[in-house]
């Protein structure tokens, strides 16, 4: 079987981080490119943090590229407050020499033209590389095979304010262009699905115990993220939206999905919230709103893509339910 | 009221210090002093760690140094031998967290006579929390067996119905001295003995979801505790597979504080085997099929939400137990 051809598109980010190591260590996916936005930590750091991330599971052979610094209108407000100063949890601060040329804006159209309808994109950060690539060219996105969005929130709160998830609320506009374009074939992760992927302080404890390089790195990230959701919000344990947009794309039966018609307010105190109207079901471009979670079997995953020599322990585990 | 008057007979020991940390929280409890004993560690190392823990704790109350070794080898002035807890409960048998000792609130009074002298002035009073193996009471028992029946309760953290760790049918404690607990159940006709072995004590599992939430919520001490269970946690992966840790000693702290937390105590006889392939186990007849005197209460089941809960109360306050309550929904 062909594999499914993937460009990353993030602001790597804890959550980020996790996501790039799930997609790099699972043999379905041919990884074209990860291209790299300001969002929870900015596009320099973020690219560093992405190199190292792959280069820790043996993947330096997929390219990284820099897309945009800043945000289309508003300033920039960064996630280091989420995610630690270097991005990732104030572990390791990479350093890497990765050039601003050729950009991610100009490198993902590149990609689509020679493979048409064969690519899938994941969008795990701000859309300000996607808005900026529509509007050079307001077609080429559409030759993407599909388009899986990580942002918003439906019917839960926000987390930048009551209605405004992050990757939306840091560049409206941009996430307000790419929806209006009405592309076919988008998907949008929402928080209401992505809180649910809550990863526990006893999954953390496990996968420590497993000492290897990888799981003291997945330790380590999550650390700060542990502490910050404590002190946020008293949740316990951090929530890691960005891996299910990844392990979606592995196994469709974890999300149930909807079609709706997603708008982004720009303005205002709602800035940045997305307005989902499920009234609409007969336009072709409506997009698909995941609307529940199936987050054992995302785990399972998760945890065994990463792990894979440990899957008895992760069974057993899961089997005493004590993730 | 006056207060329950309480000595502690410990090993600190990880789990020692995290029900000693309780016990001397739970203002009910007037804590007279705390006997130390060789069991987890060497006797230096557990009288160390409970001067260490008062000190933290800033109590005033002393440790009395106890026996150095099991019943036997002190009675024949043998040196200490034999196998400790080893390295579960850290190098130095606190996790390697670095309090320092207070000199000066080690006694040179030893357990022994503060045992006898303690029970003398407050005949039928006093309650033992035994964490540890039972030398010092034997001891105590042997030297003078009419004050030891003046002992008001015995709180056992030790041996196991149907599970064992040093050995698949052996639990630590009872295994170590099994001449001292046979001396101390024969105590069990005239003396109420309440044994919280590993049936209870397995129950009650404090997983990495717990423990987090005690170092993000538990203030100071709660990072202590945490710092201190980390050798712990990583034997339990190892042994048991738990993503978690038996905090044992607690157990019979918070039996002690409420006696509901326990949802199965039976009264039977337990004896115990000195040797052979079953060393160190103790046999309890529940069913009753041997017709012997009636010497332990021995818990066998526990509410868990409600040790955890009661835990969190004593230990770290109301407040911290209403965030836990909020954290984890009770099912």
């Amino acid at each position: 079987m062909s594999k499914i051809k993937l460009i990353l598109d993030a602001d790597p980010g804890i959550d980020d981080s996790l996501a790039l190591l799930l997609a790099g260590v699972s043999p379905e996916f041919e990884i074209m490119a990860v291209t790299i936005v300001s969002g929870n930590i900015e596009v320099h750091q973020a690219a560093c943090n992405a190199k190292s991330v792959m280069k820790m599971i043996g993947r330096e052979d997929v390219p990284i590229y820099k897309g945009c610094a800043l945000p289309l209108k508003r300033n920039y407000v960064d996630a280091t407050d989420t995610h630690g100063k270097d991005g990732i949890g104030e572990v390791y601060f990479f350093k890497e020499d990765i050039s601003i040329h050729p950009s991610a804006v100009d490198v993902i159209p590149q990609y689509l033209r020679k493979h048409p309808n064969e690519i899938i994109i994941a969008a795990l950060g701000p859309l300000t590389n996607l808005a900026t690539i529509i509007q050079h060219d307001p077609q080429v996105l559409r030759l993407a095979k599909e388009i899986v969005i990580m942002g918003g929130s439906v019917n839960v709160c926000g987390n930048c304010s009551p209605v405004a998830e992050y990757n939306f609320w840091c560049d409206p506009h941009a996430a307000k262009i790419f929806f209006d374009a009405h592309l076919p074939n988008v998907t949008l992760v929402p928080l209401d699905v992505t809180y649910k992927i809550l990863f526990t302080p006893n999954m953390r404890e496990m996968v420590r115990q497993f000492k290897s390089p990888l799981s003291k790195f997945v330790t380590d990230i999550t650390g700060f993220y542990v502490d910050f959701h404590w002190s946020q919000e008293r949740t316990l344990g951090c929530v890691i939206n960005d891996p299910l947009v990844v392990g979606y794309l592995l196994d469709r039966s974890i999300l149930s999905l909807k079609k709706g018609h997603i708008q982004i307010e720009t303005e205002g105190i709602a800035m940045g919230e997305s307005v989902v109207d499920f009234r609409e079901t007969d336009i072709e471009w409506l997009s698909l709103i995941a609307q529940s979670v199936d987050e054992r079997k995302f785990f399972r995953l998760f945890l065994s893509r990463l792990f894979n020599s440990h899957q008895k322990e992760i069974d057993l585990m899961i089997e005493k339910r004590m993730i | 009221m006056s207060k329950r008057k309480i000595i502690f007979d410990t090993d600190p020991g990880i789990d020692d210090a995290v029900a000693l940390l309780t016990l001397l929280n739970y203002d009910d409890f007037e804590v007279l002093g705390i006997t130390s004993v060789a069991g987890n560690k060497g006797i230096s190392h557990t009288t160390d760690n409970a001067s260490k823990l008062i000190r933290y704790a800033q109590k005033d109350i002393k440790v009395y140094r106890g026996a150095y070794s099991s019943y036997e080898r002190v009675k024949e002035g043998l040196e200490a031998q034999g196998r400790d807890g080893g390295n579960v409960h850290g190098i130095d048998g606190l996790g390697g967290v670095g309090l320092p000792v207070d000199p000066n609130n080690i006694s040179p009074i030893s357990a022994i006579d503060f045992i006898l002298d303690s029970v003398k002035t407050y005949p039928g009073e006093i309650e033992i929390i035994s964490v540890g193996p039972m030398t010092n009471l034997a001891l105590a028992i042997d030297r003078d067996e009419k004050t030891m029946r003046n002992v008001k309760k015995v709180w056992s953290m030790g041996g196991g119905v149907f599970r064992g760790n040093v050995t698949p049918v052996a639990e630590f404690n009872y295994w170590f001295d099994t001449l001292a607990v046979e001396k101390v159940y024969s105590l069990g006709i005239s003396v109420d003995i309440v044994m919280v072995g590993l049936d209870a004590t397995h129950q009650c599992i404090f997983d990495a979801n717990d423990l987090t939430f005690i170092r993000l919520a538990g203030g100071e001490k709660g990072s202590l505790i945490y710092a201190m269970v980390q050798d712990y946690l990583q034997a339990y992966w190892s042994y048991n597979k738990y993503i978690g840790i038996v905090i044992h000693d607690l157990l019979p702290v918070l039996m002690a504080i409420d006696p509901t937390v326990c949802t199965r105590l039976v009264h039977s006889n337990l004896r115990i085997v000195h040797q052979g392939l079953t060393k160190g186990q103790c046999i309890v007849d529940l069913a009753d099929s041997w017709k012997l005197e009636k010497n332990v209460y021995v818990a066998m089941d526990m509410d868990v939400r409600k040790c955890k809960e009661l835990f969190m109360e004593v230990c770290f306050g109301k407040e911290v137990k209403e965030t836990y309550c909020l954290v984890f929904p009770a099912l």
